[in-house]
Parts: structure tokens; sequence; C-alpha cells
């Protein structure tokens, strides 16, 4: 096996798509790399960016604060080896820096780091600057011939670093190792098995800038992984987070790549491991079930397709699920039971929604008397049923069971009850609950924001956090006025940054408050964190989470962040 | 008022009964200016910061939550910009004691609030007739449920026994029935008092031996104008500011006071302060000093930001949830505070204040020699003097530490957790 | 207290039985219990707040009208623990069941007060304090028992609330308010340097000052001390398993502290979100099995640990729910509610009148037992002390 490693190590590459990760011993269990340092620090303090964090005023106010000058401490090591200490750094990693962790000895992993500069002659120049740097206290010592031949006939040199074991180790394409013992660095310049695993990886995610791959198996002996491991047995999880995630969280390894670009940035991540079979019933079963969905207008803040089989869930709950969660399920379906009309409701009923389900927040216009305080986004769900004249009523009742129940609740606690009301639209009745008008005079409480609508339109049941939305959504249901989701994903989400900034940007002096109230911060210093908030999503146009996989292909999650115009 | 008297224990003292405390700085700079010019400073000042005032309180009060608004007044206190507002604010409350537990609505729990913090200085007239109506305090003693035919008495009784003339300060049972009746039909519709006609007594009430008593409002005023009113007054007056256990003939003076100023809280309090007794070292340092009022002098003395949330929460360890007073009495203070329990709150929120929180040395003491820092933390926390026993104890604890920091630290940590500093 | 105390010792010399002992019963009737010295007896409160479902707790199966009012939330006579042919416990009681099969559990049924309210607030009020018809007293029973005690031996620490907060009404003394324990934990100190911690043990001597200083220097030391006892009586591990959830880790504080002397005398803790007024039936069990998990694990703790006989457990709720139940599948403020009193000295059986409910008071199961009697009967005759409720009440005796 190590030896078709070597072969593969040994082809010619381009600068750009060289893989450093054919470096990693065979126990690492984290992995990063990235090809992104060495623009970066060539223009040193001058990058646009690094300038930008610097100049921030938080951060100033933070360096600052702990007495840190980056200026000046650049200068004092520039002055003491002779270069700068950025110059340097981009030499050595001008082709990609790759950083992995090995299960230590105790508590703490044990580093390895892989750097690569342009060629074998600028890496020996600029090691010889760290070797006269290093001469006031001591020097490098070169490794004896015996442990550096161990090393494989591509390493030119090898030094030992300290009493401790550490090592470095330069090979001939120009690739610096530092690695915490000697085993590790042999294992990097010779070959892995680990290494095959994560150069395939990487071909998977289609060979970005950045990668990084985690090893979940071996943090999962560790027991930092209880509670992630446990979600995968969680209804909640599958029924909030979709089935991708639920079954990411099981996986043996998540490999992580990160593409830069002039417009926007995107993140992929892939999940090794299988599903099993009553899991797989819950994934699409096939490719493009697009989902019909409203149309956007301006007032839209994000929009999610979710495939989420409740049916398919449901009936496979006893497999799906521990026993520990079977009692609260089936007391969630009696109390639904309740509200539909009995169990055997229930069954149809579920039987009967279509996997895709649309979720939608929007701006809504308030009543004037009801403006909240604090005016959040309405949120709508729109799913299919595949019986809707038996079903459509048994929603719209279940939805006005649950009113009354409230109201029972409420009325408990001596609070005013909802008001019920029926409202004609697009030759359906929408049902709406709100509560009664504030008092003149008063603030108007969050709990305004909830004014419910319910309607069923054709084949439809929508059902919102404000009628406003329940009303526009169905109206654009009934009018045609739809498109259809890309198929191939699980879930698709979107979001728009310029409705997030609005949100916060409207609600900052609320935000601001809770900061000085919460953390003690100042109110310039909690201002300050809001304009760097809004900075932030001003820079952003939308971004979008797809999930992907199932049925045989990896269970895969991207994020693609579009730069504002 | 002579210049020897005043010195920096006299001007802590009044910095931190006036208000809620004060700084090395400040301290000094009160030396410097004098008895008169500090006092006026921190009696007049009035500048709140405006986030904390601004309309988004409204929107944080709109979340329906109890802790943003704990945390609210906790930073009013910390921010020190209206010390004797909020002194006076808490003894109201501590006064009506009205509790969320049962009123269940921050809404309401909030407009009380600000009501103190408004009409708190003014008249006391003025602010029990606005307490009466107030449909916190209507919830609270179930002013509410009180009905021509089914009177009950709850809010009659407490405006005797406990807001205006103290327990069976020259009332009967049969007073408080009448005033009871007098009060029927004063209820809370949409967060707002209504006066409910259909549901009042018609009939005419006597109170205190003479009738002529017909509605609530009349009710209150006869309270007022019963002779031990302005001596209840006056004793909660001396109580918060002076002394915990005031003599009859000092009620008895301070209550003429009280009624020659007009009833004006504000007022009487100025004359207070500048009476000699104020500065009598016998009245410093002769309370235990309660939860909220502790959290917020050893912030302001020693300058630290603490995040008012966390103040607020410790406060609630310690024994004062603020807006959940325990009894319509309302806290009872003085050795009532301290508790097995609410001791060890007390000792660990200070002590981890001082060892790990945000607790800055360099801020608190200034810039000090490592040989000075015990000194220095007894002349800032303890300025009335240490014993030599407590003098050594903050000598070893700082000179045992390894770095300046950890001194300043240990030494304070030492300090606050003295049974000496709890006395203010 | 004419009788001598008998000694704690001479019941555990040969292994006795201590339940045995309830055939003395009969003849301890005129003269209080003396099966171990007052002095060391203790008092547990358990508070479910929010108004327990008596009627889904002890169930009154053998009622028809009883399954007529509760056609969805009626327990399963097939899957109760029967007690008899009129009651039995609910399911998620079967540890309690063998409690009182054991004999070690009073059941009194209808216990309430004669001036019913529906609110928690005014209802908890009247629990608190013992007092049904004046407004608001502000010493509560417990606490007027905390006050005696204290009075006895200043500086001790007679009652405690475990785990809730420390101002609960009915631990109000009119001069001492017991402190509130943190949840499991129990007192604790913060770290400090150990210069730090020397000094301040110095600090806390008594140094012949007085006042307010030497009351602050006191409490203090016996916070301290207070936190180093039990510190070290809470290392000490329980033979028995308990189940893992709150309540279960205050009872094992409370066992733990009984067990090593701390000698307190009233421990006061809560079980709360009994307001069931939707979809109670799963809520519902799951409270009842914590609550059966945790003092079954109590109790036989006591047992093995030989203190069974001195601490008993009063189990209440501010009062019951409606017979009839809701619309949403819930129950509604009621009235009469069982009471329990656990513990080896426990009279164990029913007492009181089995709510009938074909006689019920608007819609409700009659109160027939004044909870002042029950009070009364711990407070003198289990504590030897004097009851804050000057009414003589009867109650059918439990202990």
């Amino acid at each position: 096996m190590w030896i078709a490693t070597l072969c593969l190590a040994a082809l010619p590459q381009s600068p750009h798509t060289e893989d450093l990760s054919r470096a990693a011993p065979e126990r690492t269990i984290f992995w990063l790399q990235t090809t992104e340092l060495a623009p970066v620090l060539d223009e040193g303090l001058d990058h646009p960016l690094v300038r930008r964090v610097l100049d921030h005023p938080l951060v100033r106010e933070d360096l600052q604060a702990k007495g840190q000058h980056p200026e000046a401490a650049l200068a004092f090591v520039e002055a003491l080896i002779g270069e700068s200490p950025l110059e340097l750094a981009a030499a050595l990693s001008r082709r990609g820096v790759g950083v992995g962790l090995l299960p230590g000895s105790e508590t703490e992993p044990r580093a390895f780091v892989a750097m690569r500069g342009a060629n074998l002659d600028s890496m020996e120049e600029a090691i010889d600057v760290i070797a006269a740097a290093a001469a006031t206290f001591g020097g490098l010592e070169a490794l004896p011939e015996a442990a550096r031949k161990e090393l494989g006939p591509r390493v030119r040199s090898a030094w030992s670093i300290d009493d401790d074991g550490a090592e470095a180790a330069l090979s001939e394409d120009g690739t610096l190792f530092l690695a915490a013992r000697h085993d590790d660095l042999r294992e990097a310049t010779t070959g892995s098995g680990r290494a095959i695993e994560l150069r395939a990886a990487r071909r998977a995610l289609g060979q970005g800038s950045t990668f990084a791959w985690v090893d979940l198996d071996a943090f999962e002996e560790t027991g930092a992984l209880d509670e992630l491991r446990q979600a995968v047995e969680e209804p909640a999880t599958h029924f909030v987070f979709g089935p991708v995630v639920a079954y990411g969280t099981a996986a043996g390894s998540l490999a992580i790549g990160v593409e830069f670009g002039e417009s926007g940035l995107t993140v992929r991540s892939l999940a090794s491991g299988e599903v099993d079979e009553f899991g797989a019933a819950t994934f699409p079963s096939e490719k493009g079930s697009a989902a019909r969905l409203p149309l956007p207008s301006d007032d839209e803040v994000a929009r999610a397709v979710l495939h989420r089989d409740v049916a398919t869930l449901l009936a496979q709950r006893t497999s799906l699920f521990p026993p520990r969660s079977q009692p609260a399920i089936s007391e969630g379906l009696a109390n639904f039971a309740l509200l539909v009309g009995g169990p055997d409701a229930v069954d149809e009923l579920f039987a009967s929604l279509e996997p895709e389900i649309v979720l939608l927040a929007e701006h809504v216009p308030f009543e004037a008397k009801a403006v909240p305080d604090i005016e959040l986004p309405a949120a709508c769900i729109v799913a299919r049923l595949r019986n809707p004249e038996v079903n459509g009523p048994r929603v719209v009742g279940a939805f006005q069971s649950l009113i009354a129940l409230q109201n029972v609740q409420r009325a408990q606690e001596g609070k005013p009850g909802l008001v019920l009301g029926l409202a004609p639209l697009e030759g359906t009745t929408m049902t709406t609950a709100h509560l009664p008008p504030p008092s003149e005079g008063d603030g108007v409480d969050l709990a305004y924001n909830v004014a419910p609508g319910c309607a069923v339109v054709g084949d439809s049941v929508v059902l919102a956090t404000h009628h406003a939305l329940a009303s526009r959504v169905a109206t654009r249901i009934a009018r045609g006025e739809t498109g259809a989701a890309s198929g191939g994903a699980v879930d698709q989400l979107w979001m728009r940054a310029d409705a997030v900034e609005a949100l916060v940007a409207e609600n900052r002096d609320l935000i601001e408050l809770q900061s000085v109230l919460e953390d003690g911060k100042t109110e310039a210093r909690a201002r300050m964190e809001v304009d760097l908030l809004l900075e932030l999503l001003g820079s952003i146009g939308t971004i979008e989470m797809t999930t992907s996989g199932g049925s045989g292909s990896p269970l895969e999650a991207r994020l693609r962040i579009e730069w504002a115009q | 008022m002579t210049k020897a008297e005043w010195d920096a224990a006299a001007a802590a003292h009044v910095l931190g009964r006036v208000g809620f405390g004060a700084d090395r700085e400040r301290v000094a700079r009160a030396v410097d200016e004098g008895f008169e010019a500090t006092l006026a400073e921190v009696e007049s000042r009035r500048a709140h910061p405006r986030a904390l005032t601004s309309k988004s309180v409204e929107r944080l009060v709109s979340l329906g939550e109890l802790e943003p608004l704990r945390a609210r007044w906790m930073a009013l206190i910390l921010a020190d910009g209206a010390p004797l507002v909020e002194r006076a604010s808490l003894m109201w409350h501590g006064h009506f004691a009205t509790s969320n537990a049962k009123v269940d609505d921050v809404r309401l729990m909030h407009r009380q609030n600000e009501l103190f913090r408004s009409a708190g200085l003014g008249d006391f007239r003025t602010l029990l007739h606005a307490v009466a109506k107030d449909p916190a305090m209507l919830v609270w003693l179930d002013g509410d449920r009180n009905r021509v035919g089914a009177p009950n008495e709850n809010f009659a009784r407490e405006v005797m026994e406990l807001f205006a003339l103290g327990v069976g300060a020259g009332y009967t049972e049969q007073d408080i029935a009448e005033a009871a009746r007098a009060f029927t039909g004063w209820s809370v519709t949409k967060r707002r008092f209504v006066d409910r006609t259909e549901y009042h007594d018609r009939g005419e009430k006597t109170l205190f031996g003479r009738g002529g008593v017909q509605r609530g409002e009349d009710a209150i005023d006869r309270v007022l104008e019963h002779p031990e009113c302005p001596r209840w007054i006056a004793r909660r007056l001396l109580v918060t500011f002076v002394e915990p256990e005031p003599n009859r003939a000092e009620i008895d003076r301070w209550s003429r006071v009280l009624v020659s100023e007009d009833w004006h809280v504000g007022r009487t309090l100025a004359r207070i302060f500048r009476d000699e007794r104020f500065l009598d070292p016998e009245v410093r340092r002769n309370r235990i000093s309660g939860p909220v009022e502790t959290i917020a002098r050893t912030a302001l003395a020693t300058g630290a930001s603490v995040a008012p949330a966390d103040a607020a929460r410790a406060a609630v360890e310690m024994g004062q949830a603020l807006f959940e007073p325990p009894t319509v009495k309302g806290w009872d203070g003085g050795r009532a505070w301290i508790d097995t329990g609410t001791w060890l709150a007390r000792h660990n929120h200070l002590a981890r204040f001082a060892l790990e929180g945000p607790f800055d040395p360099v801020r608190a003491f200034g810039d000090v020699p490592r040989s000075e820092i015990a000194r220095a933390v007894g002349e800032l926390l303890l300025p009335d003097g240490v014993d030599a026993d407590l003098a050594a104890a903050l000598e070893r604890a700082a000179r045992e530490a390894s770095t300046s920091d950890d001194a300043a630290r240990a030494a304070t940590a030492l300090a606050l957790t003295a049974p000496e500093f709890h006395l203010a | 207290m004419t009788h001598p105390p008998l000694s704690r010792r001479s019941f555990l010399v040969g292994g006795v039985r201590l339940t045995a002992i309830g055939a003395l019963a009969p003849m301890a009737v005129a003269a209080p219990i003396a099966r171990r010295a007052e002095v060391d007896r203790i008092l547990v409160v358990l508070q479910l707040s929010g108004g327990n479902d008596g009627l889904n707790t002890v169930v009154p199966h053998g009622q028809d009208a009883y399954y007529r009012a509760r056609p969805t939330l009626a327990q399963d006579a097939g899957s109760i623990h029967r007690i008899d042919e009129h009651v039995g416990l609910h399911s998620a009681l079967g540890g309690l069941s063998e409690l009182y099969a054991e004999g070690s559990v009073a059941l009194v049924h209808g216990v309430g007060h004669p001036a019913a309210d529906r609110s928690h607030f005014r209802s908890m009020e009247i629990w608190h304090t013992a007092e049904p018809f004046a407004p608001a007293g502000r010493v509560g029973w417990l606490g007027h028992l905390a006050d005696q005690l204290s009075a006895r031996e200043a500086g001790s620490l007679p009652a405690l609330s475990v785990g809730g907060s420390g101002s609960l009404l009915s631990m109000r003394g009119a001069t001492a308010v017991p402190p509130a324990v943190p949840s499991g934990d129990g007192f604790r100190l913060a770290e400090a340097p150990a210069a730090v911690a020397r000094e301040r043990a110095k600090l806390v001597q008594a140094r012949g000052d007085d006042g307010d200083l030497a009351f602050l220097r006191a409490a203090a030391r016996s916070a301290y001390d207070a936190a180093d006892r039990m510190g070290a009586i809470t290392r000490e591990s329980s033979s028995v398993e308990y189940p893992d959830h709150a309540l279960a880790r205050e009872l094992r504080l409370v066992s733990q502290l009984v067990r090593g002397g701390f000698g307190t005398r009233i421990f006061h803790l809560e079980l709360g979100g009994f307001d069931t007024h939707a979809s109670q039936s799963a809520v519902h069990a799951d409270l009842l099995g914590r609550l059966d998990g945790a003092l079954t694990a109590f109790q036989r703790d006591l047992e093995a640990s030989g203190d069974a006989d001195r601490v008993v457990t009063l189990v209440f709720s501010e009062f019951g729910r409606r017979v009839q139940e809701n619309g949403s599948r819930g129950t509604d403020h009621g009235r009469g509610n069982p009471m329990l009193v656990v513990g080896s000295s426990a009279r164990g059986g029913q007492h009181g009148q089995r709510p009938d409910l074909g006689a019920l008071v608007e819609g409700d199961v009659a109160a027939t037992t004044d909870f002042r009697g029950i009070y009364r009967q711990l407070e003198r005759d289990w504590m030897g002390l004097e009851p804050l409720s000057a009414s003589k009440v009867e109650a059918p005796r439990v202990i």
C-alpha cells in the first residue's frame, strides 16, 4: 500500500494542485492545510484585510488593553533574526502549509506541521536564516546519519529541535516537516495509509485552496463527542435538522474544503459512513422531486425547502429511535390525535403529507395598534397533502383546537384569550387568531409577533406565525405564482444577508442594551460590536446552505456565501 | 462642620450613604472640595446613561422577562448616574414591597419601578396616592378583588400596617374594614387603573372615629392626616439613611421636619444629611449592608465594571431578588440579611470578584508599590480604619502572593470577605 | 412528654425491626410517640407545587364516577398498584406502594382547608402559614419551629431549604429565616489562595467586639463551619442508588446530612410542575415517577443506615384538581387532596374519609381533613414544639 503512496507522491504536480495532505502521519486525527497563507503574509500588515482588522477600533482597544503592539513585535523579531519574520514565513509556506494533530500521550494532542516553499533553494535559504538566529540559543543539530536515512531517500537534511524528541526534515521538493516525534516524521516523509485516505477525501471535495479533515471516531474515544454521537438517536435531530445532519453526526470522519473566490466563499463538507436501511428510507428516494415554491417577494428574509419524511420517520420509529424516546413520541402523537380527531386521522394525515416542506420568513405589516416593540419577520410553513379534501379540514381543525387549548391555559393564568377569526381568501377560508389589541399608550409585547393564520389552498397547507404572511403565500399559490426548487438536494436554505442586516439594524438599540446588561460592556463598545456585525453582514449578499446525499451517495453539506454586489 | 472632621472616612461615608459609594479618586476630590460641595453633587446628580432610560428600555420590557428588568435596575445603580434617586427607589421598593411572584407581569413591575424613580424624592402624599392606584399594587394586594358586599381587606390593612402608620399604630380592625369599603371598586383592566363604580360601596365610612370618608382617595387622605403617618415615614428615612434603630425623639424631630417641608422626601433628606448626627462616627458603619448595596459599593469603590445581569443574579443568591421581595413586609434587613447560605453567597461572590473577576487592582488602587498594597486596600475598602489584626492579616495575605497583582487580589479578597466590610 | 424518651441505640441493638414498634402504637396515643428522643427527630417537607392531581395519584378505582369524569385521564384499574377494593396508587408509584405495604406510608384522604381558594399564590400562603382566614401571615409553620429550635441553640442550623429559593413563606420565622442549600451540591466555599483561607479563618474568630460585628463574625464562622462539615459529610457515599434528577439529588443530600449528624432537623424540598391544565397524563406520570424514585430511594437509604424511625416526610400540594377533566385532557384547580406521611414512624395505612365522587363540593373532592390537624401532630407530637396555629382542629393520627 505505501509503495502506491510513494508513486502517487512522486508524480509531478502543479504548485496549486500539489497536495500537502500526503504528509499526514499515520495516526493523524485532525488535519488542516491551506495555500491561502503566503499571499496574505506577502503583504503582511499592509494586506487590506489585515489592515482593516488591525485598524478596527474594537481590535485596537483590545490590543491596547493587553499591551500588545503587532508592529513593534514584528520589528523586534526582525531585529533579532535580521529579516522580516512575515517574509520568512511567506517563503516557507509559498506552496502551502499543513497542520496535523495526533493523539498525544496524555490530554494534549501531538502537533505536526508541514510547510512547502517555492522550491528547494528558497527553503534552504530560509532555513539558513532560522539556523543563524537559532545559533544564539545553541543552534540546530543535524540528525545522525542512521536516523536521517530512516526518513527515506527524498529527505535532504534533518535536525533535532529539542530534547523532547522534536525533529525537522527538509525534503527535496522543498517541504519542511516539523514533528514532535521521530516516528511521525518518518511516516510523513515515507508515506502513510492516513495520507492516502486524506487525499481521496480531498479529491472528492474538488481541490479547494483550504482543506480540513477530522477523524470523528478517534475523537469519540476521548468522550468529547458524546452529545454529538447521541444526536442521531434523538427524534428532534431528524425532524428539525433532517436526515443528512442526523446521519452526519454518526460519520466516521468529516472532510471539509473551502474555496475562496471573487464572488464568494464555498465550504463543502463530506461525511464518511453508511446510512442503514431504515435511515435510508427517510432520504429522498429519487432525485429531482421538486417542491412547488411560492415565488419570493421583496419582503423575504429567508426560505428553505426541506425533505422531512414525517410519515416514514413515524412508521419506522421503533427501528430509528431508542426505547427511551418512544414514550415522548407516542405522547406527542396522542396529543396530536386529540387535535385532528383520533389516531386513524393522524396516520392518514401524515401518510398523505408530501415530504418536501417549504419554509419562508418575510417581513409583514402589523396592524397599527399592535406593532410589536420588537418586530420580527413572520415565518410560514407550506406542506402539500395528497388527499386535501379529507386532510385539509383536519389540519384547519387541529389549528383551531390548538388555539382553543391555548385559551384554556391563558384563562387559567388570568390572561386574555386569543381571538379566532375567519377570512375569505381566493375561494377558500383562512382561520386566524390574534391577541386582543394592547392597551393604548403601553408598549406592545413580543407576543404580538404571533397572530397566526392557517389555510388550505388546493393541495397546499399554509400555516404562518402571522396571518398576513399566510394570506400572502396562500394567494401566490392559488394564483399559480410558484416556481420549482432545484432537485438533487435534501435540504436547501437561502438567506438574504441584507434582510438580516436590516433586522439587526432595527433592533440594534436592544442588542446593544442587552450586551451592556448581560456582558457588562460599555455603551461605546456595544455599539462598535454591532457596527462590526453590520459591516460583516453588509459585505455578504446571500447565504445558501444545501445538504445532499443518501441512497448510495455520500452525505454532503454545502455552504455558499455570496459577497454583496 | 469643622475642617478637621472632614477626612477621607467622612467623605466615603457621605458618598456611600447618599449614594452607593465611590472610587479612590472621587473620595480624594471630595476631601478637597469639602462636605457641602460633595453632598450637593451626589444629591443632585441626575444623569442616568441614556441607553438605560431610552425607548429601548420599553422594548426590553416587552420581552416579558424579569431578568432583563432586574439587570437594568442594577445597571442604573452601577452606572452611578443618579445615586440618590436609585437609593430612594430601592427604599420605596422595600417599603411598598410588591412582588412579581404574584403580579406576574413585568410591565406592571417596571411601571411601579419607574414611579418610584420619578416620584420617590417628591411629596410622599402624592407618592402614596399614586401607589394606591398603581396596577401592580392593586394586583399584589388584591385590590382588584375588593368589591362591595365582598370586601378584601388586604390593601387597606397594609396601608395602615406597613405603608403609612406602622403595626398597631393608632388604628383598629374596624378602621381597616371601613377603609377596605372605601377602596371597593378600584381595579385593573388592561393594565390600567380603573374605578369600577358599580363595585363601589356607596355607604359612608368612618375612619379613626370620624365620618365623611366616601372614596378611596378620601381614605388615603385620612390616613395621611393621622399623626402616626409622618412618624412612620420619618422612621423609614432614618432607618434607610442614618441608623437602624432611631429613637423616639429622633423620629419625632424628623417627622416635624417632614411636615414642615410639606412632605417633600428629597428636601427632608437634604436636611437629614446636613444634620450633625449624619456624620457622627456612631452612625457610620452601623448597619449590615444589603446585597444590592454590597455589590454596588464593591464595584463603585474599585471602579470595576461588573456585568449588571451578573450583579443582579449575585444579589438573588445573597437574598435580595429585586422585584421579588419575600413578603409584603419587604426585606427585613439588618441581621436578617445574613445566614449560612447568604453569607457563603456573599463570600463566594466577593472572593471570586477579587481573585478572578473583573476587578483590576491598578484601576482600584493606582500604581502602588507592593509594600503599600495592604495599606491601600484597607484605606479604600475600610476607610474608617482597620484594627491591628485585620491590618496584619492583609499584610500577610499580600506578602505571600507571588506577584503584585496577586498580592492586591489576595488582600482585596480578604478585605471584602472580612465581617467588617459588611457593615456600611 | 411525660414518658422518658427511649434512646436511639436501644432499638438498633439486636436488629429489631423498627416498624414493629408500630404495634405499640395504641399505647402511645395518649402520650405522644417516644420511639426516638425528640431531639433526634427530623421532619422533611416535600411540596408538590402547582396543585397535584390527587385523584390520579391515589386512584379511586372502585368508583364508576371516576371513570365517567375522566374519559381520557382515568388510570386503568389493571395498571395501578391496588391498595384495596376502593383505591390504588398511580402506576408510576411502585416504590411507594411497596413502602405502603410495609406500613411506612400514612395516606390521608381529602386534606384541605375550610377556606378553599383556587389561586396558587393564596392557597400556598394558607398552607405555609397555617392560617386560612386572615390575610398573609408573615411567619410560616416551619419557620416557627425553626425559631423555637434556634432559641434553644443559637447559631445552629435547625432548618434548611434544599435546592429551592430562600424566600419560601413556610420557612420564614419571626427571628430566623432558614438558609437555602444549593441543589445537590450543598454549601461550598469558593477557592482561594492558602494565605487568604488561613487569614480568613483567623479573622472570623470571636474578638471581643459586640453588636453587629460580633454577629457577623459568628455568622461567618458558622457558615464556614457548615461548609466544611457539609463537605466532609457529602463525601460519604450512600449504599442506595438514587435516580438521576434534581429531587433525588436533593433527597440524597438530606440523607447524607441526617446520617452524618449535621444537626438540621427540618428540611424543605420542592417538586414543581404539577399545574397540569392540558395534556397532563405523560407529564403527571413523569412527575410521580420522579417523586416515587427519589422518595423510595431516600426511605431505603434511611432504613439501611438505621435512621428510618427518626425521619418522617410529609408530602403535600396546595390543592387537588377538579374531578371532571377539562377539554384539553388536563385538569383545573380543585380542593381536597391526599397527603402522604412517609417513614417507619408513620402510622401506615389509610386515614380520613375516602373521596366520595357522589358527594362533591362544587365539582371538587371535599376537604374532609383540615391540614392544620396534621401539622399539629408533626409540630407538637413529632418535633416536640409549639404549633404555629392556635386552632386545635381534629385530624386522624398519622404518627
